[in-house]
């Protein structure tokens, strides 16, 4: 009796461990797709230095801005990726996503303006990080983003290209973002376009990439908008910074570099002369 | 206890654990569920509407803007009716109210092309006026300047309601301003009467500086874009007015609205693009840029709402019965209103 009782519980103990097992891994399978990505109080890095350095990044992770944007995985999950510019290799966009499983693994792109380089990274101690050069795909137009019927990119569009262009031969100036379907930014373009006269300052107008070309026709004959204000806005940097998800918003660069400083909303002289000056004290 | 009731005992417990892991192991779970929501209904308005549009609380109506007309939408029968303005028609989070800023567009002050959106009054409409055709506000309040406004209940009783309104002001100003407003109500809840509580509007958290926020029905959160991060950001207020931030969402994020027991938010935002990320997983959908999210402030979980494949979805909005509704820009750039019903509560 003795024996069959002990038999017993070492086979309960066996499915405790299992049950705990499971538990932690389903626990743990939630935590790294749907729950809240790291606390902003935790303002680590989401590469270490010795994998930027692996790569031949020249950057400091300390210096990087990154944003998180949310990407879909095979069963409706939510994948957490960050993103970041760089300001050297032309711009080239990092974007980085952890997994736990193999451990402390890291998948990083590395987008140029003409290839996609993928890397797997593991940072197996403070001093070493493990670099796999997964694939590498030429960048072409059907990589965009911007592919759904009758959204396709065409030669006027502004494109990532055009950015750097503008970045490299204005010193400063404004970018605005409007849409024909957002009115209050139809009607922002006047006091706008007033500061950047008195201020000799290039403006740069670009429109909602999703913009409907009937609703188009019908703003610009409404308010008797010339055409050059309908050239829609593709470049992904832009994009990248939440440029699609309000019109109008304005970015403000300097020195072949986007401020941090944005506005969004209708705004009024006052205003956008506000934030002119906190992007040029930046 | 003797030994044989023990093994015994120790028998359904063995059974127990086998149930539960088997139970347990099914993986999936831990994973956001598509299927939480399920489309109601849909309906394509006659005319393309612009992007913002918001329903009518326990109402089939959603309002809507197109052209230059502000409508009032319904939903089972595609039945609309034109409403003042033309600009932002956004009803109050009790069914009785129409809030519409009149602007005063001025195409003569632009030579050439623009106008200059001149803030009149913030004119509050009964619904049940707007339904019967009848187009005189039932209450102007000029205290409140810009626009882009924003509602909660801040006190409710059979004959009272506290609805708190916030707008940002774009003439010349950058600020964000606060008014509450006393309503009473008749016995079928309708407005009576109303009137401001303040009689200067009040500035809205001077001591940080936000950009569109959208307060939460009950007035306890209020989500707001934070200009030098672009983070979506969700902040609480103190009683004089002071804000405190709650929760940083660490992305950006299109406009927020919350549920209205307070626990989800919705918004729309921008899906990394799969092709540009190293680790392969086969997604259900690849071809949409604007998609719908939820943010649960109790348990921190994201999920997708995930209705919008190979479109684009915008402007998320609850109404007092847990539905979500949105605009979809179909992959033929046509558009329709959808509205979602919660499966899990």
């Amino acid at each position: 009796m003795k024996k069959s009782f002990f038999k017993l519980t070492l086979s309960h103990i066996i499915h405790l461990v299992a049950v705990f097992f499971l538990v932690s891994t389903a626990k743990s399978g939630f935590s790294s797709t749907n729950l809240a990505p790291p606390r902003p109080e935790n303002k680590k890095s989401p590469i270490p230095q010795i994998c930027l350095d692996a790569l031949s990044i020249k950057s400091k992770v300390s210096e990087l801005k990154w944003t998180l944007r949310p990407g879909k995985g095979s069963k409706g999950n939510v994948r957490f990726i960050y993103q970041t510019i760089l300001s050297g290799k032309g711009g080239a966009q990092l974007s980085i996503e952890k997994k736990s499983v193999p451990q402390k693994t890291l998948y990083l792109s590395l987008k140029t303006l003409k290839q996609i380089e993928f890397y797997k990274l593991n940072p197996s101690s403070p001093k070493k990080c493990h670099v796999t050069l997964l694939r590498k795909e030429k960048k072409t137009r059907e990589n965009s983003h911007y592919k759904l019927t009758g959204f396709k990119t065409k030669t006027s569009d502004f494109t990532d290209d055009d950015l750097k262009m503008l970045l490299k031969e204005s010193k400063k100036g404004i970018i605005y973002l409007w849409s024909p379907h957002m009115p209050y930014s139809v009607g922002s373009l006047y006091p706008l376009q007033n500061v950047a006269k008195k201020l000799k300052l290039p403006l740069t107008i670009l429109m909602d990439p999703l913009a409907n070309d009937k609703e188009i026709k019908k703003v610009t004959k409404q308010f008797s908008l010339p055409s050059k204000l309908t050239r829609r806005n593709k470049a992904e940097r832009l994009h990248l910074q939440g440029a699609s998800l309000h019109f109008p918003n304005y970015f403000f660069y300097k020195e072949g570099k986007i401020s941090h400083v944005q506005l969004f909303g209708a705004k009024g002289e006052e205003a956008i002369h506000e934030a002119l000056e906190k992007a040029a004290s930046k | 206890m003797n030994t044989p009731k023990l093994v015994k005992k120790l028998k359904s417990f063995h059974f127990f654990l086998i149930f539960f892991s088997l139970f347990i192991g099914s993986y999936d779970m831990a994973y956001s569920n598509p299927k939480e929501w399920s489309v109601e209904m849909t309906m394509a308005p006659k005319k393309d509407p612009k992007y913002f549009f918001r329903p009518v609380p326990d109402s089939p109506f959603i309002s809507y803007t197109s052209g230059t007309r502000n409508y009032l939408l319904n939903m089972e029968t595609g039945r609309e009716i034109n409403i003042p303005h033309w600009v932002d028609a956004i009803p109050t989070p009790f069914k009785g109210l129409v809030t519409i800023p009149k602007l005063v567009p001025n195409i003569r002050v632009a030579p050439r092309y623009g106008f200059i959106p001149e803030f009149g009054s913030m004119e509050f409409y009964r619904t049940n006026d707007l339904l019967k055709g009848k187009k005189r506000p039932f209450f102007k309040d000029r205290t409140l300047p810009g626009a882009y406004q924003t509602m909660a209940i801040i006190e409710k009783n059979e004959d009272k309601i506290i609805l708190r309104m916030v707008t940002e002001s774009f003439l010349n100003k950058k600020n964000v301003f606060l008014q509450d407003y006393e309503i009473l109500l008749n016995h079928d809840q309708s407005p009576k009467k109303m009137r401001t509580l303040y009689r200067r509007a009040k500035k809205f958290c001077p001591n940080i500086e936000v950009s569109l926020p959208m307060l939460s029905k009950s007035g306890k959160y209020f989500a707001a874009v934070d200009p030098k991060s672009r983070h979506m950001k969700i902040y609480t207020m103190d009683d004089k007015f002071k804000c405190h931030l709650f929760k940083d969402l660490q992305m950006p994020t299109g406009k927020v609205d919350f549920s209205y027991d307070d626990k989800l938010m919705a918004f729309h935002v921008s899906p990394v693009n799969p092709k540009d990320v190293a680790y392969v997983v086969k997604t259900q959908d690849l071809s949409n840029q604007i998609d719908i999210m939820t943010y649960n402030l109790e348990t921190g979980y994201f999920n997708w709402v995930s209705e919008c494949k190979k479109s684009n979805c915008y402007y998320p909005s609850f109404t007092p019965d847990g539905s979500l509704y949105y605009m979809k820009q179909k992959a033929n750039a046509s558009y329709e209103f959808v509205k979602l019903k919660r499966k899990v509560q």
